[in-house]
Order: structure tokens, then sequence, then C-alpha cells
């Protein structure tokens, strides 16, 4: 039965022997909500603590949420959740976003989500029409060890251009637990290591094509928010506005990309590359950036964020001034879209600080420079770490699974520890493992993720809130970019300096009406951190349940567009209204979301983690220390951990008691944790 | 070789014409280039049949076509009402988001379906499938607009306010005439589920889609004496073969 915002069935699709069957949407809504939610609930039921992320009886649960399939602004995205190879050193639940188009496509075609299990006997392909499901072979179709380009290619040349697609690359075939699911040219399930779960499925591509629709229950409202909020996200080309203190705002940083200008600005100076826009459906903001080499000497490639930028500071390092700069690091972007690899794992040290840097590139050009890695014991030429052979060899043999590249496709953590065991890595590899306690500050068994934040980071205000939200994460949510500090590029010219008295007034403004407290920004700053963790992780779970984009839902909090300069944080609630129908404030949208949160916490107790699994290493400290000085000390986040729990009702282990879980209609997840001796 | 100088010598014409009112000759040369690139492969069926080179009496409008092979063999084309606007595109500055085709089908049917627009936003695949250029499906109402000619129902009607070729859907008999007419390809004009004809009305002369377009890109660009684009102006844009 199709509810307003739902098509009311989830595919699910046995590829051991080649079924299909539905599961109703509305056994799980409205209390999950949707996306995220309702893949967490379908986890619990049927993921349990035994299953390993790469065996047949993991599933791959693709969500959408009640905006999917509608106007909403950016609503082609899809989420992902699953048992994740990538976390380390147990393997446990995840949850991957991803953009582009595909997410619409599904609910076109019929269905508010996908449950892959088991493995297909054979490299197969899946091909969606409508209520249509066909399995067809990925060996005979040729697309079996293509690139996730040339597979899509091949896709569309069978089934038409209109056929969206989730796609995996030659990594993901040769199951690295670092390995990404793609879509379009840059949008993809990144973090997680999903690309490998599907390989191990033997699943090549799922492929998508719709001609339904979805009913949604205000539709002219939805129009009218529309509208709303495209004029709160962007301006148009030439488009000016009565803005912040009334003000003619004409320019639009929104739309500003790291594809942009920081990557290759003087080749586009000069003539020698072409650029243009790329979205994801229904997005007002566009900040994906095509990019082609008019003489045709680097492949053309999509750029949006941190993949543009994880070989900039190497490849002008070792090109020095000879113009180079900016081609190389395109194909580094290319090449790990191409194989399926997460750049944000492979990252560089870009423009970031250490603890601030992303990957393990920016690791072993330590460990070269501190004599720990070679030309003979790696095979590789990391004396020549920024050039184009480098890259080139490090990608393909990483993705192929290749000598030393075997090793790293298992990803950071992995590689460092086998660097330091190893005795051909000479005396000084122990240094390996420090880095890897930085790069990988989670202790306990449940790391495995880079910061995705920096808590050194310059607009950091609230930095003790961010690590206890980052604490409890089974991932690495994106601390660094929450609204919890306001944006100077977004202000530029208007005089909202960081720190200035504006900036405090609008801070505290802004935190007295949706927080409810002001404390973490007055100095010292530690005080009231866990309501202020507790709405972080809030306001995630809205995102990812109703399906938001981060990047464009982050606008909802600072806008220049606006005399105040505060867009319009119901965002949320009104979008859900305007689809669902059903009636709810803000505050009301954010206290529903603590039911998928509370179940993926207890999933993750199921899975062993527990209060130990959610503080630093001790070598990680030092490194939280911010522009002011302030550090946060192991003490201080063991008690605000406690603090987080008691407010959160979460047991002193972090654990969701049995009063909590029943108070958020979940008993029988109590008496389950209850029979497994987890509570 | 005059042939091929008639061709651009109209084409000139034409966008000498656009320019004044249009304030932005680039943009509509642009924008109308682009509505005939993916045409280039195929052939559409129209008053001279497939695309070929045109005799300069193919130029001078309605009257010079009727009673030649074709669809509209059977009876003499009809003098219709100029259209008082055009919805143009810049495709360089088009990203593709599909908020044109998502407010369009809204506007129309109160439903988010692709499918349902009456614009369309088509990829444009190279080497290695990059989008680099999007191709906006934007119906640009025909002088003579095949469409409304073929129609054995009479039920496209020219709108007397804008001038736009509306399909009135309670005479339409499925025949899908009118979608082999469209000297386009992909054709304008598309069938909905209940096979019932839709095509672009310009909304009453105020286009949703233009209207959401978050990069501007999207124009209606208005004429008061009225857009006269023969669809032989199309045959001539497939990049001057």
């Amino acid at each position: 039965m199709a509810i307003n915002g739902f098509t009311g069935k989830i595919l699910r699709i046995n590829l051991t022997n080649s079924t299909v069957s539905t599961v109703e949407t509305s056994d799980y809504i409205p209390q999950y909500i949707g996306g995220r939610g309702i893949a967490t609930r379908i986890y619990w039921e049927e993921i349990g603590p035994e299953v390993e992320a790469l065996s047949p009886e993991n599933k791959l649960i693709f969500m959408t949420g009640p905006l999917q399939g509608t106007v909403c602004p950016a609503s082609g995205r899809l989420v992902l959740v699953s048992k994740a190879p990538q976390t380390y050193p147990i393997q446990s639940i995840a949850d991957s976003n991803c953009g582009g188009f595909v997410g619409n496509e599904l609910k076109f075609a019929g269905w508010d989500g996908l449950i892959v299990e088991g493995k297909a006997p054979k490299p197969t392909y899946i091909y969606i029409k409508d209520d249509q499901v066909l399995f067809l072979d990925a060996r005979t179709s040729r697309l079996w060890g293509l690139n996730t380009y040339a597979t899509q290619e091949k896709i569309w040349k069978k089934h038409g251009s209109k056929t969206k697609m989730l796609v995996i690359g030659q990594a993901g075939e040769h199951l690295s637990p670092i390995s990404t699911i793609s879509t379009e040219s840059g949008s993809t399930f990144g973090q997680g290591g999903f690309g490998a779960v599907m390989g191990s499925k033997n699943l090549k591509a799922i492929a998508v094509r719709g001609t339904g629709f979805v009913q949604v229950a205000e539709p002219k409202e939805l129009l009218t928010l529309k509208e709303h909020f495209r004029k709160l996200k962007a301006l148009r080309f030439g488009e000016t506005v009565k803005g912040f203190q009334g003000k003619e705002i004409s320019y639009v940083f929104q739309r500003a990309s790291i594809g942009d200008g920081l990557a290759l600005g003087e080749l586009v100076e000069e003539g020698k590359v072409e650029m243009g826009y790329a979205a994801c459906d229904q997005c007002p903001m566009m900040r994906r950036r095509t990019v082609k080499f008019l003489d045709n000497s680097m492949p053309p490639g999509s750029l949006q964020c941190l993949e543009a930028l994880v070989y900039r500071a190497s490849e002008q390092e070792y090109y020095g001034n000879e113009k180079q700069t900016g081609k190389v690091q395109e194909l580094c972007a290319v090449l790990f879209q191409q194989y399926g690899l997460n750049a944000w794992e492979l990252g560089d040290e870009s423009f970031y600080i250490y603890p601030g840097f992303s990957g393990f590139l920016a690791t072993f050009k330590r460990l070269y420079k501190e004599g720990v890695l070679t030309p003979e014991n790696t095979g590789w030429p990391v004396d020549k770490i920024g050039s184009q052979e480098f890259i080139e060899v490090f990608t393909h043999d990483i993705a192929y699974g290749k000598g030393f590249g075997a090793i790293c496709a298992q990803g950071g953590p992995r590689v460092l520890e086998y660097i330091a065991s190893h005795e051909e890595f000479g005396p000084k590899r122990g240094i390996a493992l420090t880095h890897k306690r930085r790069l990988y500050p989670k202790a306990g068994n449940f790391s495995g993720y880079g910061t995705h934040h920096n808590l050194g980071h310059l607009f950091n205000m609230t930095q003790y809130s961010s690590a206890l939200y980052w604490g409890i994460a089974n991932r690495d949510p994106m601390t660094k970019h929450t609204d919890l500090c306001v944006y100077k590029e977004r202000f530029d010219g208007l005089g909202v300096e960081l720190e200035s008295d504006l900036w405090y007034e609008m801070m505290r403004k802004m935190m007295q009406k949706w927080i409810g407290t002001t404390k973490p920004i007055e100095p010292p700053g530690y005080e009231d951190a866990e309501i202020v963790a507790r709405w972080l992780w809030q306001m995630n779970f809205e995102e990812d349940c109703l399906m938001m984009c981060d990047g464009t839902a982050r606008q909802r909090f600072w806008c220049p567009y606006t005399e105040d300069g505060i867009g319009d944080p119901e965002e949320g609630a009104k979008l859900y209204k305007a689809v669902t129908g059903h009636n709810v404030t803000q505050q009301e949208l954010w206290k529903k979301c603590e039911v998928p949160w509370t179940l993926e916490r207890a999933i993750a107790c199921r899975e062993g983690r527990r209060a130990s699994d959610d503080i630093y290493n001790d070598e990680f400290y030092p490194d939280t220390r911010d522009n002011k000085g302030r550090q946060i000390e192991k003490e201080m986040m063991k008690s605000g951990m406690q603090k987080f729990y008691a407010l959160i009702g979460w047991n002193s282990d972090g654990v969701p008691t049995r009063a909590r879980l029943e108070e958020l209609g979940m008993k029988d997840v109590a008496d389950d944790l209850e029979n497994r001796g987890v509570l | 070789m005059s042939e091929e100088k008639e061709k651009n010598n109209s084409r000139r014409e034409f966008l000498k014409k656009a320019a004044p009112l249009a304030g932005a000759a680039v943009l509509g040369a642009t924008a109308l280039a682009g509505c005939a690139g993916p045409t280039g492969a195929v052939g559409p069926i129209g008053p001279q049949g497939p695309v070929g080179p045109q005799g300069p009496e193919g130029l001078k409008g309605d009257q010079g076509r009727a009673g030649q092979d074709g669809l509209a063999a059977a009876r003499p084309w009809k003098q219709l009402a100029l259209p008082k606007g055009v919805i143009t595109c810049d495709p360089m500055i088009c990203g593709g988001c599909r908020s044109c085709e998502g407010v369009c089908s809204m506007i129309h049917e109160g439903v988010y379906s692709p499918e349902l627009s009456r614009i369309h936003i088509l990829k444009e695949w190279t080497m290695y499938n990059i989008e680099v250029d999007y191709q906006p499906i934007i119906c640009l109402q025909c002088a003579d607009a095949p469409c409304v000619q073929n129609c054995p129902m009479n039920a496209i009607k020219v709108d007397e306010q804008t001038g736009a070729r509306v399909v009135n859907q309670q005479f339409c008999i499925g025949c899908h005439v009118c979608e082999k007419s469209c000297p386009f390809t992909p054709s304008r004009v598309s069938f909905n589920k209940d096979n019932k004809a839709f095509k672009c009305d310009l909304c009453g002369g105020d286009p949703e889609c233009v209207k959401s377009c978050p990069m501007g890109a999207l124009k209606y660009v208005q004429y008061e004496d009225g857009v006269r684009v023969d669809s032989t102006d199309y045959y001539e844009n497939l990049g001057g073969a």
C-alpha cells in the first residue's frame, strides 16, 4: 500500500537462488521515519553479531527516506547500512550515504529500498525496471573487471541512458575493505568498504530504471517550499537579494567547490581545461565540477571535494613550479573513482595540518622520509610520491591486490600494523603504530576510520561537544562542518569574523533558541557539552532518516541571504510535513530521531561495543588542541562521556537501558539484549 | 554550395530576428544549437521526409511545404498564430539537476516523475560517460508546428494568449502521429500511461521550469510579435551537415 512519501514496498533480492520478494514499508514507519532508521531496524532483525562482513549472510540494505522521489532539495540520495569490513579490528555496523540520482530512480521504480542478500553463483548484475527484476550475467556482458566509468557506460548503452546504477570497480571485485560503490562519476558510498561486500556477493552492478512516482501529501506546499529553500541555499547567476543586515548580496559562496578554483584554477585560466557544472537530483547548489582536458593529456573526470585534493600537496612538492600542478591531482581523483577506491582513506595531507589530514598516503610519505619504507621493500617508487608514475602503480596495485598493494588494500590500520611487525621495514618501523593511533584515533575494537574532523580546526568552537559526538559513532561523523560554527566565507565581507562580537551574538541567539544552552561557546566551553552533542546526533539522524543532503541541509542555520543571517532551521520538519502529512515541530522530529539512534547503539552493543571503545587513543589527545590552546584531557573525555550517557539514557557501560528502550517503543530490543547478557 | 549558403543565411536571419528581442543573442544561439544536437543521428519524419538539403522554397515558411510527400500530404497546412515566447537554455551553466523536470511534472501532474515532465534533461555522455554538457529537451513551439498540423483529431490547439501549442487530452486518441511528426529527437510530445499526449504548454505564459532553475540557465524569452521558428530551421541546425 502506498503511503505519502513512500511506495510502501521494499524489494528483497536473494542472489543465491535468484529470487525476489517484498517487505512492507508500513511495518517500519512512522516509528523509524525512513532511510537510515528503517535500514537500521532491518539490520537489527536480520544481521546478527556473528555474521562476517564478506560472507553471504551479510546483507546490503539500501534505503530511501520520505523525501526521495519528490522535489525536495537534493533528494536523489540513498543510504546503505550493512556490516562494514572497514571497521577495525571487529567488523561492525556502519552506514554510508550517496548522492546522485539513484535514490529517486528507485522510488520511481516503485521501491522504498533494496535488501540484497546471499551470494550469486557467478558474477552477476541486476537490472530493475519498475517491478521487473532481471539477474544478468556480468561475465558474458563483459562487465566484470571493468572500472566504474566503463561499467556504467556499458549498462547505459544496453539499457538506455536514463538508467541509474550502483557499480563497483576493480577494488570491490578484489574485496578491498577500502573499496566503494559508485554512481555517476563522482558520487560514492565511500566509508565502510561496502564495495567489498558487493564484490563478495559476486554483484557487479545494480541498475535501476523507474517510470512511476510517489504521492505526496501537499504538492502545492512542497513546491512553495522548494522555491523557499532554493532562495536560501544559493543564488542564481546575476541574482541579487537584500540579505544579511539589509545589505545587497549577489555572490554565491555555496556553489563554490574545491573542484573549482583551488584545484585547477590555473589550468582553467590558461584555457587548458574545460569545466562544467554537475548536480545531483534536484540540487539547488551544484558543487560538483566536470573536468575535461582539451588536449586529452588526462582522462576526463569530476571533482567535488576531497578527492580533488588528496594528491595536491605531494604533486606540488614533487613537480615544483613546472606548471604540472593540477594535472596529476586530477588523474589521481579519476583513478580513485574508476577503481572504486576510498579517496578519504587513501588521502594525502592536502592543505590540512596533522591531526586533520585524512589518509595513509600522507603517512607513507612520512614513513619514507623516516626510512621505514623504501622502493625495495614496497616494490613501488616511494621516493617519487607526488609523481604520476607513483600514483598510477599505487592505485593499480591496491585495486588489484598485487604485491604490497594487497596489504594496503586492507586499509590504513592493517597496513600500518603490518609495517610495524615485519622486519624488512627496518629498525624504526615501530613508528608506524604511533602514526596509526593518531590517524585512526578511536581506542578499542571499533576503529578503522580517519577523523573526518579536526578538533584543532579553526572553525570549531565547541570541540568538546564534537569529541563526545564523534566518540560514540560507529563510523566517522563529519564534525568539522556542523552548524556549530558560523562560516566566515559564507558571510564574506559582512563583518562576521570568527569570534567577533557579532559572531558571538549570532551564535548565542541560535544556540539559545535551538539547543537551549550557550555554555559550550563561552570560555572555557566545557559545560553542557553533552546537550550539544545530543543535538548534533539528532541532526545527524534527522538528515539520514529523512534523507536530506549534508551539503545542502547544512545551509539551514547560517545563510547570508536573510536579514538575521539564519536560514530556515525548520527545513526538516517542514519538508517532512509537506511530503508525509505528519504534523511535527522541528523539536519533536529531532526527538523522534532518538529511536533509530538508540537502536543503532543497541546493535553496536550487541556486536561488542562498550564505553571503552568510545574514547581516543592516548596519542591523539595532544592533537585535540584548538586555536586557543585548549586541549581535551583523557579524564575529561571519560567523565564527559558518562554525563552524555546519563543524558541519553545509556548505562555507564554505554548500553541503552531497558527503561530507555521501552520508552522509545523497543521492548523487543531490550529483551534481546538481556538474553544475550548485554544488558 | 548554394544550398549551403542558403542555409547559413537563413539561420543567421533567424538569429538576427531573435537578437534584439532576446537581449542575449549568444544565449539564444547556444540554446537552439544545443537543442538540435541530439537529432543529428536520426532523420525525423516531417513534411519533407527525413533530413536532407532544403530547396529555397522550403525556407519560405508554411505555404511552401503544403501538399508535399510525408505525413502532411493529405491536406494543406494551416497558418498558425505565432507563439509569444520561447524557453531557452544555456547548456554551459546547466548542471543537470532536473529541478525543471521535477517542478514541471509537479505542476502538471501533482507528482515528481521525469516521465511525465514536459521538459527533459538528457546527459551527453562523452568517452567514459563524464557529463560535460546537458541537453535540455525543450519544445520550441514551431511556427508551422507539424504536431498541430498532423493531428487527425485537431486535439492540439494554439493557445490564444501565449501561442503555445497545447494538447487537449479529451480529444487525443493516442495515435502518436504528433510524436512522430515532431522534428526533434527525442520527440517533444510524449504519452502518459493512459496513452494520452502531453507537451509543453508554456504554463500559460509563466513557465514554472524557468522560475525553478537554480542556476538561471533556463530563460523565457518573450517576443511581442511572436517567434517564427519553422521546423525547417531545426533541420538546418543539425550540425551544419
